[in-house]
This record gives C-alpha cells, structure tokens and sequence, in this order.
C-alpha cells in the first residue's frame, strides 16, 4: 500500500528527473543581447524556426534601422517640437546693442551673439544670459540685494543664486536672476540703476537648429516606437516578443532623455539669466589721487630714500662731517647775526 | 500598454514558472517539441492576458490551467496532423510513450518507469493526476485548472490511482489503494 504523500513524492521525483530547462534562460538571454542573436542551444533554434518569429525578428530589426535612418534624416529639417519660443528675446538682443551706444567712459559694456543678423526676425529660439558689475555704498547693499529680488519677482521671474556677504571686509557679492526673456532688457535697466555700473556684458545664442534637432529625434523615436508596440502585439514566441519589448524600453528611454533635454533648452530660452556681481567703493573705487598730490609724495619719498641710501654707503665719518659743517654753518649765520645786532645798539 | 509595464516582468514570469511549467507539459505530452511549444503557447496567453490573471493564492491555478489548454491544443494539433509528422522515434523525446523492451531494460529506474506509466494514462485523467501530484494543486484548484467540478476531479484521481496500480511497471512499487480507497472504490 502506499499514501498519498508517498505517491506524491513519487509522481515529484519522476517530474523532477526530466531535465532543467533551458529555454528560458536562453530565451531571455538572447532576448537582452539583441534581436538576432548568434547560434545557442536547441530550444532557441526552435524558436527560431518558427516562421512568425522569423518575421516578428526581421520586422523588429528593420523598425530599429527606420529609427536611426528617421533620427539622421530629420535632424536638419524637421520642426521643433518645443512650443515654446521667445520671440521677445530678439527685441532684447536690438536694444543691448543700442545700449553700447550709451557707454559711459569707465565702462564697459560687451554684447557678443551668436543669433546674428537673423534675431531680428523675431522667430528664432534665442538663449539669453548677462552680467552686470555694480558698485553699490556699503550702506545700501542689503536694499540693493532686496532690490534685485523685488526687481526679479515683479517680473514674472525669480532669484536663482543669491551670494552675498552684507558684513565683514569682504562684503559683496554676486545674485542671479532669472526673469522672463522679454523682460530681460527691462531687468537689466532697472538693475544698473541700483549702484554705479562698471561692466555689462550680455550674450545672446541662437539655438535654434538645436531645438529642431531634439524635436526631430523625439518625433522619430515616436513613431518607432509605435511601430514596436504593433510588434509587440503581434509577437508569436517569447523571444520575439522579449527582444521587441526590450527595444521598445530603449527607445522609451532615449525618448525621456531627449525630453528632458528638451525642457531644460525651453527653461533657458523662456527665461535669460542676468548675473548681477555687487562690490564696495573702497573695494573697487578708491579715490584717485590729484597730481600735485602724487608729485609730493614722491618727492618725499625719493629724499627719505636718499638720506636712507647716503646713510647707509658713507657710513658715520662722512654723516660727522656733514653734521659738523651744518653746525659750522648754523654758529657762522648766527654770530653774523648776533654781530649785526650788537653793532646796532653800539652805534 | 507595453511601456506601462515593468520591463522585467515577463522575465520574473518566467523564471518562477516555466521550470514547474515546463515539467507539467513533459508529464502530459512526453514529446521534446510539443511540450517545447505548448510551453511558449502558454506563456505567451499568460502575458497577453497578464491584466486579467489573478493574483496571489489564486494565481496558480490559473497558470495550470493555460499550461494543461496549451498541451491539449498541442496534442490536438498533433493528432490533426499525426499523418504527415516524422515518425514518434525520429523527434526528441523526453520520455516515449510506447518503450522498446531494450529501453525498458536500459531505464530500469523508478521515476522513467513512473513516468512512462503516466503516459499510458488517458489524457483525461493524466491532467489532475499531475497537477495533484506534481504540482500540488488542490482538488478545488484542478477543477478551476481543467474546468470541470471538484467531484469530477476527485473520481479522476481515483481512476488514474487505479489504473497505475495496475500497471504491470508499476507492479513492484506496491502502488495499490489504501484500505480506506480500496473501500470507496468498492
């Protein structure tokens, strides 16, 4: 007689005598190398005698070809996909330029560009960033930087970067903002008001073909990837329907990280960026010396500097001579003197 | 959708089914090939209808139960076209239904002989034998694996225990019902 957990653990031991398996091992190892992997073991070269897998694998290979072809393809042509645009920004690049026709003397202002000419047409992606050196009186450093903060939100942007040391010798400097690029000339304007301008420097870069770049290869691996997902749906053994699904999770992922290169690119060209560096009078603006003024210190200082040298190269004979001539002199002109007034009285 | 899935989800499905997967359909069908494609048949419908399995205590048999379809569908195919398959010998067997006497002699252990004697049963009653046995579904659970009422189950199990006690190959493992079986039977 025998029980049921006996039966069992025979039924057990005569399942568990068939060999392991292998397919799944291989199947999913094919799977992670590519497509069409190189010849393994028996069970995938029975898969891959199924005919819907010949054709799911030959379909799958020729999506990924459609994909780079489409990426290179487009990367000149198609339309950005970024929606949107700053069409202010060109406005602001014209009146930075005009602004170098208000230089006063002692600064300098620097606008370099690489939009060119084209800016002006208004319909390009324009990155626009700036620096502004400002010196401000200690006193009003800490209002200067509550300013600038205030200047930044009434704007519709917002304080980035915020360094400033209000106390000690080294007090200033420098706060980022970003505001929105059609406001960047009016920030800038109302910034330079806030102390002395010392430099102004503003860039302008057309990112245009870049825009368009990222918008074409995200549209591309788009439409791969739908092709994929049809595959996918139709996949007639598991490893064309691992190899397919696989693609699809690399072709997703280079799509997030041109997505995401995307929307860094829209945050810059939606807001420029304006460095404002803060610095002290004393720090940077000591007052200038008259030339009367550097004539006598001077002068002053080649005597001291000459006595010191005469001193040390004659040593103390030549120093008693001088010292008993100065006296011979010094009793000469006196008893002149004194003769001259006793010779008065006399007479 | 597929990107809305874990990418590693089949992959888990496969590596904590296919092995017991795997075994179930070499005790149904016995033929390398058939249960080869009766085993991708079924987990390909398991990831298809990933969305609608079950989960947990309820996830087995289900599994079972589109492992046991799939070798019936694969044994179906096989009987449609039995006359224009190569011959039983010329595949790779896991097991061969029908055995030489010289194979016997050369397999003269327990589980082969076990084996071959499970495929001599109906295929009606291979499937709860298995599942009961191997896989260690409860009756409840073969009858939602098989689609047929736990009272069903229950008489098929007896059958098959009946059958393999008989079965000369079997003679000398002393497989005979239990007393309290003996007397249900009776």
């Amino acid at each position: 007689m025998i029980t049921d957990g006996e039966f069992s653990a025979l039924i057990t031991e005569a399942a568990e005598t068939i060999p392991e398996p292998t397919a799944a091992d291989a199947i999913l190892a094919a799977a992670r190398v590519e497509i069409d992997p190189p010849s393994v073991a028996s069970p995938i070269a029975k898969v891959r005698r199924h005919p819907r897998g010949f054709a799911i694998s030959a379909l799958g290979a020729a999506a990924v070809l459609a994909i780079v072809i489409a990426v290179a393809a487009s990367s000149s042509s198609s339309p950005s996909r970024i929606t949107h645009r700053a069409p202010d920004a060109a406005p602001a690049y014209g009146e930075a330029l005009q602004k170098t026709a208000r230089v006063t003397a002692g600064v300098t202002k620097n606008v370099t560009s690489s939009a060119s000419s084209t800016a002006a047409a208004g319909s390009q992606d324009i990155i626009t960033t700036g620096t502004l050196s400002l010196v401000v009186h200690e006193s009003a450093l800490g209002h200067v930087v509550a300013e600038l903060q205030a200047i930044a939100t009434s704007l519709g942007g917002y304080v980035s970067t915020s360094n400033v040391a209000l106390a000690g010798s080294s007090r200033g400097g420098t706060v980022v903002l970003g505001v929105p690029a059609g406001e960047f000339e009016k920030a800038v304007s109302e910034a330079e008001s806030l102390g002395t301008l010392k430099h102004l420097s503003t860039t302008a870069t057309d990112v245009t073909g870049q825009v368009a770049d990222l918008g074409a290869q995200v549209s591309a691996l788009e439409a791969a990837r739908t092709q994929l997902e049809a595959l996918f749906a139709r996949a007639g053994t598991i490893q064309a329907l691992l190899s397919v699904q696989n693609e699809i999770t690399s072709v997703q992922s280079q799509i997030q990280q041109l997505q995401a290169q995307q929307r860094v690119l829209a945050n810059e060209i939606s807001f420029s960026s304006l460095t404002v560096a803060l610095a002290m009078p004393s720090a940077t603006h000591a007052s200038a010396p008259s030339r009367f003024s550097k004539a006598w210190h001077q002068a002053v200082s080649h005597v001291e500097g000459g006595l010191a040298t005469l001193l040390a190269d004659s040593g103390i004979v030549l120093f008693s001579v001088v010292l008993l001539v100065v006296l011979g002199l010094i009793v000469l002109f006196g008893g002149r003197l004194l003769w001259s007034f006793v010779r008065r009285r006399l007479v | 959708m597929v990107t809305d899935t874990n990418p590693g989800e089949l992959e888990e499905l496969l590596q904590q089914w296919y092995t017991p997967a795997y075994r179930t359909a070499a005790l149904l069908l016995g033929d390398a090939v058939k249960v080869d494609d009766a085993v991708q048949e079924a987990f390909l419908r398991l990831w298809r209808f990933r969305d609608a399995l079950p989960e947990g205590d309820g996830l087995r048999p289900w599994i079972y139960r589109v492992v046991v379809n799939a070798c019936y569908s694969s044994a179906r195919t096989e009987s449609r076209h039995a006359g224009r398959r190569a011959p039983q010998d010329a595949l790779d067997s896991v097991v061969s239904s029908d055995p030489t006497p010289d194979e016997i002699a050369d397999q003269r252990d327990r589980a082969s002989l076990v084996r071959q004697a499970i495929l001599s049963l109906p295929a009606g009653l291979r499937a709860p034998l298995v599942l009961r046995y191997y896989a260690g579904l409860s009756e409840k659970e073969i009858a939602t694996a098989i689609r047929r009422r736990p009272g069903t189950v229950k008489s098929r199990l007896h059958e098959a225990r009946r059958l393999l006690a008989k079965d000369p190959r079997l003679a000398h493992l002393g497989l005979g019902l239990s007393s309290s079986r003996q007397e249900e039977a009776k």
